[in-house]
């Protein structure tokens, strides 16, 4: 490496710090965004997003669509539009990226649990999607509990009644003595039993949120944490086009250390300035936000060299434009098209299949993916070289193209 | 050394510049002299790798720019037309800046800048933004991030451009300075005085092309020492051609019917004789007399003054 590179770092890492106020913003504008955007989501009005979740239910009793029903109401009725095709039929469009997860609910599941027996269900869950199958999964991990305790409370008399339906299935009288068994029974014990049952619901809520599966952490920090590295690297690399307006990138051309040396160290400035806040932000996440701290140490590089490439990105738009105005156009309409659709406005599980599918491709959503991997420890190593492989050369190409670029047309226009 | 020899410049139709060649060198300043658009800053942009030749040679301390670029950027300082520095830094850290990207390091570094400092005389704002510096001030120094390396080519593209006369005298004492340290250092202005002043040798470009070139005494020759009457008024020009086509040793070198210029020996004394030659031609409102120079000779080259 030569002195321009090292130089060049070292004045963009000064002229940075001397404008705190534009690095507030760059940091700010995610934070601002992805605040608005989850009072958005979370507010009561507007249509929401559904994921697909499908339900084979193989026993077709009472208490088996019970466990289906329970799917459509309540908050879950507001994350999941549940449907019920053929086993095959949902599993092949789980394999197409159609949908969140698939339960599969077996013979004799409802008699198993009056009787208090085994019984198993089958959970499928789509391999690209995180949050909504651990929602399912979580929810379905209650369910033994759950079952336990009615079993307890109630178990004889709902098995009585439940003996005394024929095969056809409950008529009205029979499903509203039904009800009124179990409403008699829930006003005998609610003294002694609501309190500590509202109290230990209270305390499983608590406990589901710090699981993995769909924390805060690993559900929505990575995203606001790639918002504002993205942001960064586009306000970074339209200093570019500054360089050029102050005309000290005509003086640069007259040194000896050609160009590539002067874009390195521009890459090399910006990373100075983001690692440590790529790293602050990395440890908030883990300390307060329950962000999986599996791998941090890999998936601290990968950020770094996600920015790296997200720089090379933005600078090859800044050297291929006529304009310093157009290179903003251009770099807008680029920047939030790739942070919609590439899983940091919106999580990819809240998203259309094909939506999301695109956005796993573009260059943040792929980053943002193998991120989360390593965060969760979910990456194989193999998985993980192949994709550090991939970042790499897809890197070393950006930036290479960027500096031809810049030295054949962007310093002479 | 500099040597430029047919060198060529072409913007799709438009030629830039046109077969230009000189020799700059060491220990001397070079002028090249020439109105905006002459083809002083393009011949300038080849010479430090900004524009790339459409033909010809340049090389510079024998290293051609585009085979052997490294080598002969090594040897370059550029000082550029428009400002060059960086507003955000203070003049201290812009010219460490400079000086690293030539290869300068450590106290060599630390000690070239407090001298360079001193020389354009900024040493006490030297921790100062420069954007709260005056327009004189960022001008010396933008020539101090040029010479920040100790350059054996300096080139300077039009440095006195819109800077106060102070500013102005200081910086022509520093590219006196470069050339006498033994730095070859191309010059080019529009001003004809600094050009006077400074350069040893000179070359008139106009439209890409060079019109004359020598050393001061050679040009001042060239024009044989005649000087420079200006008419202005209202003429028959075909008529005062004809009126002064009779008087010895007068040449006509611009006419149109609201100017006439005449280049002739010993104006002052022969004034009433012009004069009375025109007054059958049309109305004198105003005579103006200049002595020979290089302004003289750019007009009697170009049959026009230096526009600005």
């Amino acid at each position: 490496m030569n002195a321009l590179f090292f130089a060049t770092a070292k004045k963009d890492v000064r002229e940075r710090l001397r404008d705190p106020a534009a690095l507030a913003l760059w940091l700010g504008i995610p934070i601002v965004i992805g605040t608005l955007m989850s009072l958005g989501m979370g507010g009561a009005s507007g249509p929401k997003p559904k994921a697909p979740l499908y339900v084979v239910d193989h026993d077709d009793s009472l208490l088996s669509g019970a466990v289906a029903k329970a799917f459509e109401q309540g908050p879950f009725g507001d994350l999941f539009a549940v449907s019920s095709p053929t086993e095959q039929e949902a599993r092949a469009k789980l394999a197409d990226d159609d949908g969140s997860a698939l339960i599969v609910i077996p013979s004799g599941f409802g008699d198993a649990l009056l009787e208090d027996e085994p019984t198993e269900l089958v959970l499928v869950k789509n391999p690209s999607q995180r949050i909504l199958p651990g929602i399912v999964e979580e929810a379905l991990a209650l369910l033994p509990e759950f079952v336990f305790h009615v079993n307890q409370l109630v178990g004889p008399e709902l098995r009585a009644r439940f003996e005394a339906i024929d095969d056809d299935g409950p008529d009205e009288a029979e499903v509203v003595a039904i009800s009124l068994d179990i409403r008699r029974e829930i006003a005998r014990i609610e003294e002694f039993v609501f309190p500590p049952v509202i109290e230990l619901s209270t305390e499983a809520e608590a406990s589901t949120s710090s699981t993995p599966g769909f924390s805060f952490g690993s559900a929505f920090f990575p995203s606001l944490l790639f918002m504002s590295l993205i942001f960064l690297a586009h306000g970074f690399a339209e200093d570019l086009w500054k360089e050029k307006r102050q005309g000290t990138l005509r003086r640069v051309v007259a040194s000896p250390h050609g160009l590539a040396a002067f874009l390195g160290g521009k890459l090399l400035g910006t990373l100075c300035v983001t690692v440590p806040i790529a790293a602050l932000g990395l440890g908030l996440g883990w300390a307060l936000f329950d962000l999986p701290g599996a791998r941090l140490g890999l998936a601290f590089l990968w950020l770094v060299l996600g920015m790296a490439l997200f720089w090379c990105l933005f600078a090859l738009v800044q050297v291929t434009s006529s304009s310093e105005r157009g290179a903003n156009v251009v770099g807008n309409m680029i920047l939030f098209p790739l942070l919609m659709l590439g899983g940091t406005f919106f999580p990819f599980e809240v998203m259309p299949a094909w939506m999301a599918s695109i956005g796993r491709w573009t260059p943040n959503g792929w980053t943002l993916t193998q991120f989360r991997a390593f965060v969760d420890g979910t990456s194989s190593l193999g998985a993980g070289a192949l994709a550090f492989g991939v970042l790499l050369a897809v890197l070393a190409a950006t930036f290479a193209i960027a500096t031809h670029w810049l030295s054949k047309r962007f310093v002479r226009i | 050394m500099i040597e430029v020899q047919n060198l060529v410049k072409r913007y799709g139709d438009t030629l830039a510049v046109d077969g230009v060649s000189f020799t700059a060198r060491p220990g001397a300043i070079f002028g090249l002299l020439g109105p905006n658009g002459a083809g002083k800053s393009t011949t300038i942009g080849c010479l430090s790798g900004l524009v790339e030749p459409s033909s010809g040679s340049v090389r510079v301390l024998g290293h051609d720019v585009i085979s052997d670029g490294r080598a002969a950027r090594e040897a370059l300082g550029v000082v550029p037309q428009e400002l060059a520095i960086y507003e955000d830094l203070s003049a201290a850290e812009n010219l460490e800046y400079w000086g690293a990207a030539w290869g300068l390091a450590g106290k060599e570094l630390g000690a070239r800048v407090r001298e360079v400092l001193a020389d354009v005389g900024l040493a006490d704002r030297a921790k100062e933004p420069v954007k709260r510096f005056s327009g004189g001030m960022k001008r010396r120094l933008n020539f101090g991030a040029g010479i920040v390396h100790r350059p054996r080519v300096l080139l300077l593209d039009e440095p006195t451009v819109g800077v106060d006369p102070q500013s102005r005298v200081k910086l022509i004492e520093l590219v006196r300075a470069e050339a006498r340290r033994g730095t070859c250092v191309l010059y080019t202005t529009h001003y004809m005085e600094e050009a006077e002043t400074l350069c040893a040798q000179l070359a008139i470009l106009d439209h890409g092309k060079v019109l004359a070139a020598g050393t001061l005494e050679e040009l001042r020759a060239s024009l044989g020492e005649r000087d420079l009457v200006f008419f202005a008024g209202r003429f028959d020009v075909e008529h005062a051609r004809a009126a002064l086509a009779g008087l010895a040793d007068v040449e006509v070198v611009q006419a149109s019917e609201a100017e006439l210029a005449l280049a002739c020996r010993e104006a002052s004394k022969r004034l009433p004789q012009l004069l009375a030659a025109l007054a059958s031609s049309g109305e004198v409102r105003e005579t103006t007399l200049r002595r020979p120079s290089l302004e003289s000779l750019f007009i009697k080259l170009t049959g026009k003054e230096l526009r600005e």
